[in-house]
């Protein structure tokens, strides 16, 4: 059975949801806890309304580093008197905003849609995604002696990138796509510390931006060697690192873009890899 | 008192601003609090204020925006300003020293090192006032991740640079991933952008700027970057060679900056400053465009005032959708989103089981709520998954996960007569009319199922891969009972523009009701006009009910006179006046067909050498 935590939510809040979903879904009300682990719940539920947009936006960000690139659904349930707008709700992380006078059968639909369980990948993903996994690995242990261990993986349907840092490199030739490394700064620093050989207050950002760089690089060149021959087979662009939380990657279309989660300790890294054949196999 | 010794603190806590004011004022200093811009522009006017201390967000503006006011009041711009801002909320460092503050304390710190940064500051303004000793120094304004380039404010001392707000660049390294930017401003060897794209000194990167005689991509090199916040975009100075593409771009701002000063009006001058984002040119790279738009950044204004353009409807719609990429639709995979309809999304999907490539059209939120609508459906799918015919895309099975219903069908890679229409503005030609002569056939072959197909329409008839014609979105279609006396009419289904009349007036349909649709679809294929327009859906029906089209041959004065009435036919009002069956319509049409390659062979035989 799917959990929903609402955090801090009124009685409309938790009425309306108890009404959508029934005995279907297991709801629990709380009050906001930043420390908390959501692995367990398929959604989290904030309101607006009660405290200030400011307050609300730094729990969101909150949450979103606490789902630690999870793909847990935040949803704000927003009051129509309020005119707050939206975009600064998603930029910290929500993935809906849904008023309170919505038509109950839409709010309905959108929160079922983000409740049905993620697809497992194709086995035509997998022979792309697996040597990406690979090289991730080797990767990290090789480069910077950090054991990163491959979790899970989902096909987001959200393209913004929640972490602190990311490199990223397209792929073209025969396939096309991108490859994006995503790291919270905490993790960014041991690995570029580690990679770079240099303690961890000296990471400055000509580290960050040769340190991710050259992650993301090598990580898609060492996947590369694999495809030689095959639909798969890319060549690399020049890296590019970015800063910040909440930006949107576009990728090619029709196609699916993974996120492959690894942790390393008690910390999770993320990569996205997205990679369409020009020619479609068989052909 | 004089002013060295006046402070004025803004912020909009106000327990924390007595209690901090209540600090200083221990100290020595007179204090003056204000939690808007309103309050601290009246103590700005009634005190001689020697330093402001304020918070990035105040009640009514931000700090940032109260900032660039006083900088730009000549009697305040001298005014020390410091932001003062909690930890976890800090803004933009960077781009507070772009705006001219003097410096940036974060709490909570220490009351003895706040009151001596306090006190380092006014000494540092006011050095002949000086009656205290600063405290000690050493302590970091801001909080680490180190910065292998000088802070801001130390390379503000360089050749002074003209500031040029907000007009906007793309930024690449490679020409496939483009990363907005600002331009902060800009001097004679390059321009200081603010984006999220890091870089470190000797990079080289693409510059992408929207003049008003085009786009120019010049190659540039970075010259420092200003890195503050992690969780903030960078700023980077940027040099260009000194070619004739630079100075381009140079005299451009220049330009702008006179424009303004000139008193160009306030709209002329933001149009300049927000040129259009311009797609990459073709065939670089992989040649797609990965556009990033950061926080805060024009870019994402636009998609969300875009979205909150469209009806709420619409918006629930494709939020649906969305939220169902990548899950696990019953036996299938949703792969990725395609598009919407007035029905449905579809969805590139993966059969499970049977390990093919499908096609997932899930029903609308609003249609699927509907009990009627959801048996209906049901009970008619059933039916058309039997359609078995090779210009007909094939239903596979229908599902319900969650009260989410769904079917599968075959996915069709190609293009929907609405995409060459676009392509090409008509489809005039032998193919056009081979593509009638395909449909018609079809739909006879659905006719003899005694079945309609409800919707038929340009988005609905794609040319696959191979060159085959599909008809797809059979997801409407009904069922027709030729025993029964009379059906029981269902109200409008359909599209607007290619609805027939007995459809929207509520009368029972027949076949000859895809015989007008087939007409306006036509009619739209051959001449790029589709046969009814108006502002809204109300007005394109009355239309349908009550209007005559406009003749094909003045909308396309190409369109053959015979052509022209086959079409007219089969749109008359009166479903009586119209083809009663699709085999007259093939008859007609292949005369006509046999006519135009006739003349065609006339031709070429007139002019040897042609048709070769």
């Amino acid at each position: 059975m799917s959990k929903i935590i609402l955090y801090d939510c009124g009685a409309e809040v938790a009425h309306m949801v108890n009404n959508l979903f029934g005995e279907k879904v297991a709801i629990q009300n709380s009050s906001f806890d930043a420390q908390r682990p959501l692995q367990e719940f398929s959604m989290v539920i904030v309101e607006t309304g009660s405290k200030k947009p400011e307050q609300l936006l730094q729990q969101i960000k909150a949450l979103r580093y606490a789902c630690n690139f999870r793909n847990i659904p935040i949803i704000v349930m927003k009051k129509k008197s309020d005119t707050y707008p939206k975009h600064p709700y998603i930029m910290a992380g929500a993935t809906e905003i849904l008023s309170l006078q919505a038509p109950p059968l839409a709010c309905r639909q959108i929160l079922q849609g983000y409740l049905i369980p993620n697809r497992q990948p194709l086995d035509q993903e997998m022979e792309y995604l697996t040597p990406f996994i690979n090289s991730a690995k080797h990767v990290l242990k090789t480069m910077a002696s950090i054991d990163a261990e491959y979790k899970e993986l989902y096909f987001p349907n959200d393209f913004r990138i929640f972490g602190d840092v990311s490199g990223i490199i397209g792929l073209s030739g025969k396939a096309e796509g991108t490859a994006v490394i995503t790291f919270y700064w905490d993790l960014a620093r041991k690995v570029i510390s580690q990679m770079m050989r240099v303690t961890e207050d000296q990471i400055n950002a000509e580290f960050i931006h040769d340190g991710v760089g050259e992650l993301i690089n090598m990580i898609s060149g060492f996947s590369k060697k694999y495809f030689i021959g095959k639909p798969y087979h890319f060549e690399l662009s020049i890296p590019t690192v970015v800063m910040g939380s909440g930006h949107q990657i576009g990728h090619p279309e029709d196609v699916s873009i993974a996120l492959v989660i690894f942790d390393v300790g008690k910390s999770s890294f993320a990569l996205q890899v997205c990679l369409k054949p020009k020619i479609k196999k068989g052909n | 008192m004089s002013e060295k010794n006046e402070i004025l603190l803004i912020n909009r806590d106000k327990g924390f601003l007595e209690a901090m004011a209540e600090f200083l004022r221990r100290a020595g200093f007179k204090v003056h609090t204000a939690l808007e811009m309103h309050e601290a522009l009246l103590a700005l006017t009634f005190h001689p204020v020697g330093l402001i201390l304020c918070d990035n967000v105040l009640e009514d503006v931000t700090g940032y925006d109260f900032l660039r006011f006083l900088k730009n009041d000549p009697l305040r711009d001298s005014v020390p300003f410091v932001f003062f801002v909690p930890i976890n909320d800090q803004g933009r460092a960077f781009k507070a020293f772009e705006l001219g503050a003097d410096d940036f304390l974060v709490y909570p710190m220490e009351v003895e090192d706040f009151v001596s940064r306090i006190k380092e500051i006014m000494a540092l303004h006011y050095p002949a006032a000086k009656e205290t000793p600063a405290a000690e120094s050493g302590k970091a304004f801001l909080p680490p991740p180190s910065d292998t380039t000088p802070p801001p404010h130390e390379r503000r001392q360089a050749k002074r640079k003209q500031p040029l707000p907000n007009l906007k660049v793309s930024l690449s390294r490679d020409e496939i991933l483009w990363m907005p930017g600002k331009i902060k401003n800009f001097s004679r060897d390059g321009i200081l952008v603010i984006t999220s794209l890091l870089g470190k000194p000797g990079v080289s990167l693409m510059v992408k700027f929207s003049l008003p005689q085009g786009v120019v991509t010049i190659k540039g090199h970075i010259k420092h970057v200003a890195f503050d916040d992690f969780r903030q975009p960078v700023g980077i100075g940027i040099t260009f060679a000194e070619d004739s593409a630079w100075h381009e771009i140079n005299d451009y701002f220049a330009s702008l900056i006179n424009s303004a000063a000139s008193g160009a009006s306030k709209k002329e001058f933001r149009e300049q400053q927000t040129p259009p984002p311009s797609p990459p040119p073709p065939g670089t790279g992989a040649g797609k465009t990965v556009f990033l738009p950061y926080e805060g950044s024009e870019g994402e204004d636009l998609l969300l005032s875009d979205s909150a353009q469209r009806t709420e409807e619409e918006t629930y719609e494709s939020r649906f959708y969305h939220s169902l990429v990548g899950k696990q639709l019953g036996g299938y995979k949703a792969v990725c989103f395609i598009g919407s309809g007035s029905m449905g999304g579809v969805f590139k999907g993966w059969d499970s089981a049977l390990e093919r490539e499908v096609a997932l059209k899930v029903i609308s939120y609003e249609l699927s709520s509907q009990e009627t609508f959801r048996e209906m459906f049901i009970k008619e799918a059933r039916l058309i998954s039997k359609l078995d015919h090779s210009n007909i895309a094939h239903i596979y099975s229908i599902g319900d996960t969650d009260g989410i219903l769904f079917f599968a069908m075959e996915l069709i890679a190609g293009e929907t007569l609405a995409d060459l229409i676009i392509k090409h503005g008509n489809l005039n030609t032998l193919k056009g009319l081979d593509y009638l002569l395909t449909v018609c056939q079809t739909l006879d072959f659905v006719r003899q199922k005694n079945i309609i197909h409800r919707d038929i329409k340009p988005e609905n008839i794609v040319i696959n891969d191979k060159g085959v014609l599909k008809i797809v979105d059979f997801g409407v279609a009904k069922k027709i009972d030729v025993n029964a006396s009379g059906d029981v009419p269902e109200g409008i289904v359909g599209s607007p523009l290619y609805i027939s009349p007995e459809s929207i007036s509520g009368h029972v349909i027949d076949h000859r009701s895809d015989i007008y649709s087939l007409g306006a679809t036509f009619y739209h294929v051959f001449t790029g006009y589709p046969p009814f327009e108006g502002n809204d859906t109300k007005a394109i029906l009355l239309h349908h009910l009550n209007s005559k089209s406009i003749p094909l041959k003045e909308r396309n004065p190409k369109v053959s006179v015979f052509l022209s009435r086959i079409i007219e036919k089969m749109m008359a009002k009166d479903p009586q006046e119209r083809y009663q069956n699709y085999k007259t319509i093939v008859q007609d049409l292949q005369s006509f067909r046999s006519m135009v390659i006739q003349a065609k062979n006339k031709k070429n035989t007139l002019l040897p050498g042609r048709g070769k």
